[in-house]
């Protein structure tokens, strides 16, 4: 399919470089560039915005740069070159992704940046991305029911450097620290990593046997962490993570894991499409604010059945 | 994690560039020009460089845009919670309020009229089973009375407070827990909950909508005894 997408598209290319013109028009190319697809989160990215954009009659790019800014260059001259209408992006670098977009505006491109934003206004038409405050205020809401209000927790922080990790935690905590029931018995960094938190939770529960519950900053810490307290007997303790992925998903549905917090990957590239769509028929304007927060969605037992590759069906 | 990192850079840079090229009311100028330089400063863990005093923001709303706003504004709960039963998003369209588009939930401010029916505080988020004239002796919703004030109704509800006022989501929360604290303190702590139960009062307030199936918490501005 993406073979034929291909060819269509070099023939519309060619035939719009004949007329040379560059009009708002329903229909072209749309390159959509994220990070490597062996994280479903970028797979579920690069999906839904194509699945969105061919429902809208464009012809599809679909290309990784796998976080290298430099090979995210080269695909954004060949967007330019190949006459793309729109750019979807999930960009390799904040400062690094800057020229590209800029080159591809000079161009005549729009680019509409999905999950994370670059270091500049003015030159994406949308920088679309999760509300991880609005997303964390659920996680802990849930945590705090769960706990009954009280108890012994932990916190799993995310990697220190990673801004989101602060605003996770600040998110947790502007819940949490309401109810003085609930104390933090241990707070501390698993740097986003399964197996870390696997060692760091085994740690803890050592120095600290009576918790009750704990809280994580994403999902893949919580993984790790509930193995290594299913390992200790510890199937008791309440753990709440962070990004709606497929294996909480399926520790949720197996009484593991409470919940978790959905970050609407598939849903978010679909609207930087249906801007992109809409930017393009109203002649290259829109009356959207260029930042754009998406509010994530609580994740329990009773919607996880729901929930695939980072997308809520109904 | 790469991708998670630069994210975390960025954010944290774009933050400070966007606070940089903040739109600032002119009542909050007085707080940005006391607590900035004029230039930028980096801001390293995404905390606030510009000085963002909720208590000032909320301060110079209350009495002048909030309390007139709930007295003129207020949309009666009865006919909201009827249309909320046909079509919640006309019902959004028709009475509510909202920042930003999709899957974000319509926010009403309400005027109601009832009889609490009791008051529970076996949660920190105390509530107050509400009885909506003309009563049936059933709860048609609940009022929250504290100490811990749930969501961010109050705020969501009110056309001239916006997230665009602000810097980021946690500046954002300041906001409405400062809200909160107002409430605490000027309303819900004056008040003797206990002898308003099976008193008939009004009730103005503001609440999100929740969703089909979960009961509707409404966060009071104020509860008045109505001697009839």
């Amino acid at each position: 399919m993406r073979q034929l997408t291909a060819v269509l598209g070099a023939s519309v290319f060619a035939i719009a470089s004949g007329i040379g013109a560059m009009s708002a028009q329903a229909e072209g190319l749309i390159a959509i560039i994220t990070p490597s697809h062996d994280n479903p989160f970028f797979k579920a990215e690069a999906d839904g915005a194509e699945a969105r954009a061919q429902e809208l009659g464009y012809e599809t790019l679909v290309l990784v740069h796998d976080d290298d800014a430099n090979k995210q260059g080269e695909l954004f001259d060949t967007a330019i070159a190949r006459g793309a209408v729109a750019i979807i992006l999930d960009n390799a670098g904040a400062d690094a992704s800057i020229s590209a977009v800029q080159r591809a505006k000079d161009a005549g491109i729009p680019s509409f940046l999905i999950d994370r934003e670059i270091n500049a206004t003015g030159v994406a038409v949308a920088q679309i991305v999760s509300n991880n405050y609005q997303g964390a205020t659920l996680g802990a809401e849930e945590f705090v029911a769960l706990m009954g209000e009280s108890g012994n927790y932990v916190e799993l922080v995310g990697k220190e450097s990673d801004t989101n990790a602060h605003i996770r935690s600040q998110g947790y905590h502007d819940i949490i620290d309401q109810y003085p029931d609930l104390v933090m018995v241990a707070q501390q960094s698993a740097n986003w990593s399964q197996p870390e938190a696997f060692t760091v939770m085994e740690s803890i529960l050592q120095a600290n046997p009576d918790i009750q519950g704990v809280i994580s900053g994403n999902d893949t810490m919580a993984m790790g962490a509930w193995a290594a307290l299913e390992a200790a007997g510890r199937n008791d303790v309440i753990v709440v993570g962070f990004d709606g992925s497929n294996d909480v998903r399926d520790s949720i549905l197996a009484d593991g894991i409470k919940a978790t917090v959905l970050q609407p990957a598939y849903r978010i590239a679909q609207i930087a499409v249906e801007q992109a769509d809409a930017y393009l028929a109203a002649g290259g304007s829109t009356d959207l604010p260029e930042k754009q927060l998406m509010d994530c969605v609580l994740i329990t037992a009773e919607n996880a059945g729901q929930l695939e590759t980072f997308a809520l069906k109904d | 994690m790469v991708r998670l990192a630069t994210r975390g850079l960025a954010t944290a840079v774009m933050l400070t560039a966007v606070a940089g090229c903040k739109i600032v009311e002119h009542e909050d100028q007085a707080a940005v020009d006391g607590a900035s330089s004029g230039t930028q400063t980096a801001s390293a863990g995404g905390s606030d460089a510009q000085g963002f005093d909720p208590v000032r923001y909320v301060d110079a709303r209350w009495q002048a845009e909030l309390v007139p706003f709930a007295a003129e504004h207020a949309a009666d709960l009865g006919e909201v919670l009827a249309a909320l039963g046909q079509d919640r998003t006309a019902a959004g369209a028709a009475f509510g309020h909202r920042e930003g588009g999709e899957g974000k939930p319509w926010s009403y401010l309400v005027v109601a009229r009832g009889t609490p029916l009791a008051v529970d505080r076996s949660s920190r988020a105390g509530v107050m089973p509400f009885d909506l004239a003309p009563e049936d002796g059933e709860a048609d919703v609940l009022l929250q009375i504290g100490p811990v004030i749930r969501g961010t109704a109050l705020r969501d509800a009110l056309p001239f407070m916006s997230f665009e006022d602000v810097v980021n989501q946690m500046e954002w929360a300041a906001v409405s827990r400062q809200m909160h604290e107002r409430l605490n303190a000027e309303v819900l702590g004056t008040l003797d909950l206990d002898a308003l139960v099976g008193r008939r009062v009004e009730v103005r307030g503001a609440f999100t909508d929740p969703g089909a199936g979960t009961d509707i918490a409404v966060t009071p501005l104020s509860i008045t005894p109505i001697d009839e």
